[in-house]
């Protein structure tokens, strides 16, 4: 059987933009994805825990609610408490200064509004291997 | 391989990661995990497994939230396997069962994996019984299994389940009636979930009547229907009572060895299935080779005359 790509996609935090992450989590779909999508107002904690239970290959987190530098730094020093090396990547209302400080903390890379669908998946394609034993 | 017992170690120790990496591995049915499994198989823990299946919208995936928050009420240590369909086109899916499930979220001793069915047919995923295997082997007791849940033909989890839950709702438009027989004859207890709404009880006697209408030796197990609303938190400790009543009923002169036999068997079935299968096929296409060269041949007589030999040299000489 050939390998899945499989993804989490989730919104951390008091943020409830959800149109633009059901958007992204269906067009993963489409194109032939495993996404594994948490629903709103997870915690960094829950994120880290779900992604690891999941087995993904990848964290995409939407946060539109400004409080990204914060959110994406706690997911990231979680995941390195448990031992987990799962990239992580995501989108939303980022201001440019920002996402150099994100790249920089080790986020993989972040989209903004206007963000093709089909870029995403590119992005995936090209930069996320599913993992194995 | 010093790395099959590392995995083994890591299992027995509860260890998240080595378990999500060899549930991943046994998802992508890597050759490499029929080792191990064979390993772990022996050190499984006598834990209940709970399949739910029904149509879509009922509530499985709320009800299996408010029974893993019961069940952490006692201190048990869950696992759930939801599974949810692959696109038949892209082969893509789209996990939510979990977004029902979130209150658990950071709670270690809840493990929850969602699953996509990857083209298996029946409501469950071709690694379900391995991914099953795993999780008993790190002691979680119970395991809920959630089904696709197309209401129709899923009576495949009848076959890895201890306990099979057929989930009901009202409001879904129909009666129960239009339902596909089978999945009516597969539960050991009945849930209607929504009870919360007027209907509710009107398909609870329906079902009664239903199931009223076989005959039950005194010995056998009667299959229950419960009233269900999650929301309210009615009717979940009688759930929950209902399906310990069927263990403890499973685990009474023996029933349970019997049940588990069946579970082995499907598990051996599974494996030979997909094995016997590709067999098959390149079998077939072998001898299918040569004997198209000039013409199309009638593909009737063909297939019977194909039929034959390859029994000869599949079949019978084994
Ligand atoms: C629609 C909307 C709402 C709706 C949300 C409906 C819903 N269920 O989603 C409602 C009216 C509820 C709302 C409420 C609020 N909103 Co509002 N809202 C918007 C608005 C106009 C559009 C957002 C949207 O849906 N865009 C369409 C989708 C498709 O785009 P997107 O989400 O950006 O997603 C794309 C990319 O960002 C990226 N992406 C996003 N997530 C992810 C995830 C991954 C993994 C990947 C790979 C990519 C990715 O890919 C997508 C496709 O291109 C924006 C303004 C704007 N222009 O963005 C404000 C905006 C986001 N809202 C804002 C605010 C302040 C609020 C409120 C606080 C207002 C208030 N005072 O009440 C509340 C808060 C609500 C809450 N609980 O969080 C601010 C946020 C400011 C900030 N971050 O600094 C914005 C930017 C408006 C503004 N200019 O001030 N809002
Ligand atoms: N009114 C009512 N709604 C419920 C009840 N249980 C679940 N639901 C809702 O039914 C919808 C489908 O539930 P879900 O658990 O996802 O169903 P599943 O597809 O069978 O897993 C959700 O919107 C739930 O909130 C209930 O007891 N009463
Ligand atoms: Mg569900």
């Amino acid at each position: 059987m050939e390998k899945k790509v499989r993804l989490l996609i989730g919104k951390v935090g008091l943020d409830g933009h959800d149109r633009g992450v059901k958007i992204v989590a269906r067009a993963l779909r489409d194109a032939g994805f495993e996404v594994v999508y948490t629903g709103l107002h997870q915690t960094p904690e829950a994120i880290v825990n779900m992604a690891i239970q999941e087995g993904v290959d990848a964290i995409g987190l939407s946060i539109l609610s400004g409080a990204h530098l914060e959110l994406f730094e706690r997911v990231l020093c979680l995941l390195k408490e448990k031992g987990a090396t799962i990239p992580v990547f995501g989108g939303g209302i980022i201001p440019p200064e920002d996402i150099v400080a994100l790249k920089k903390m080790g986020v993989k890379e972040t989209f903004t509004p206007g963000a093709l669908t089909d870029q995403i998946v590119k992005w995936i394609e090209d930069n996320i291997v599913p993992q194995s034993l | 391989m010093p790395k099959v017992q590392a995995i083994l170690e890591g299992i027995l120790k509860k260890d998240a990661l080595t378990a999500s990496r060899l549930l991943r591995a046994v998802d992508d049915q890597d050759p490499k995990t029929i080792e191990i499994l064979e390993k772990i198989y022996p050190e499984r823990k006598p834990s209940q497994v709970i399949g739910l299946t029904g149509p879509p919208g009922v509530g499985k995936s709320t009800l299996i939230d408010a029974l893993v928050a019961k069940e952490r009420e006692g201190g048990a240590c869950v696992g759930v396997l939801a599974i949810d369909p692959s696109s038949p086109f892209t082969g893509g899916a789209l996990l939510g069962d979990r977004i029902r499930m979130s209150r658990h979220a950071s709670d270690p001793d809840v493990f929850i994996r969602s699953l996509a069915s990857r083209g298996r047919m029946g409501g469950l995923s071709a690694s379900l019984q391995d991914s099953l295997v795993v999780m008993q082997a790190m002691g979680y007791s119970p395991i809920f299994v959630e089904t696709v849940g197309t209401g129709q033909d899923e009576v495949e989890v009848l076959r890895v389940s201890h306990t099979t839950l057929v989930v009901l709702a009202p409001g879904l438009g129909d009666s129960i009636q239009s339902l596909k027989a089978g999945i009516m004859e597969i539960a050991d207890i009945y849930v209607v979930n929504k009870a919360d709404k007027d209907s509710a009880r009107t398909l609870q006697s329906e079902i009664e009547d239903l199931i009223g209408m076989k005959a039950y030796a005194p010995e056998d197990w009667q299959p229950r229907v419960i009233l269900t609303s999650p929301a309210y938190d009615q009717g979940l400790k009688e759930l929950q009572e209902a399906i310990k009543a069927h263990w403890t009923y499973l685990n009474k002169a023996g029933r349970r060895r019997l049940k588990e036999e069946q579970i082995a068997k499907q598990l051996v079935i599974g494996r030979m299935q997909d094995k016997i299968l590709h067999l098959l096929e390149t079998k077939l296409n072998h001898l299918l080779e040569g004997a198209w060269k000039d013409e199309i041949l009638n593909p009737y007589t063909m297939s019977n005359k194909l039929f034959e030999r390859f029994k000869q040299q599949v079949v019978d000489e084994t």
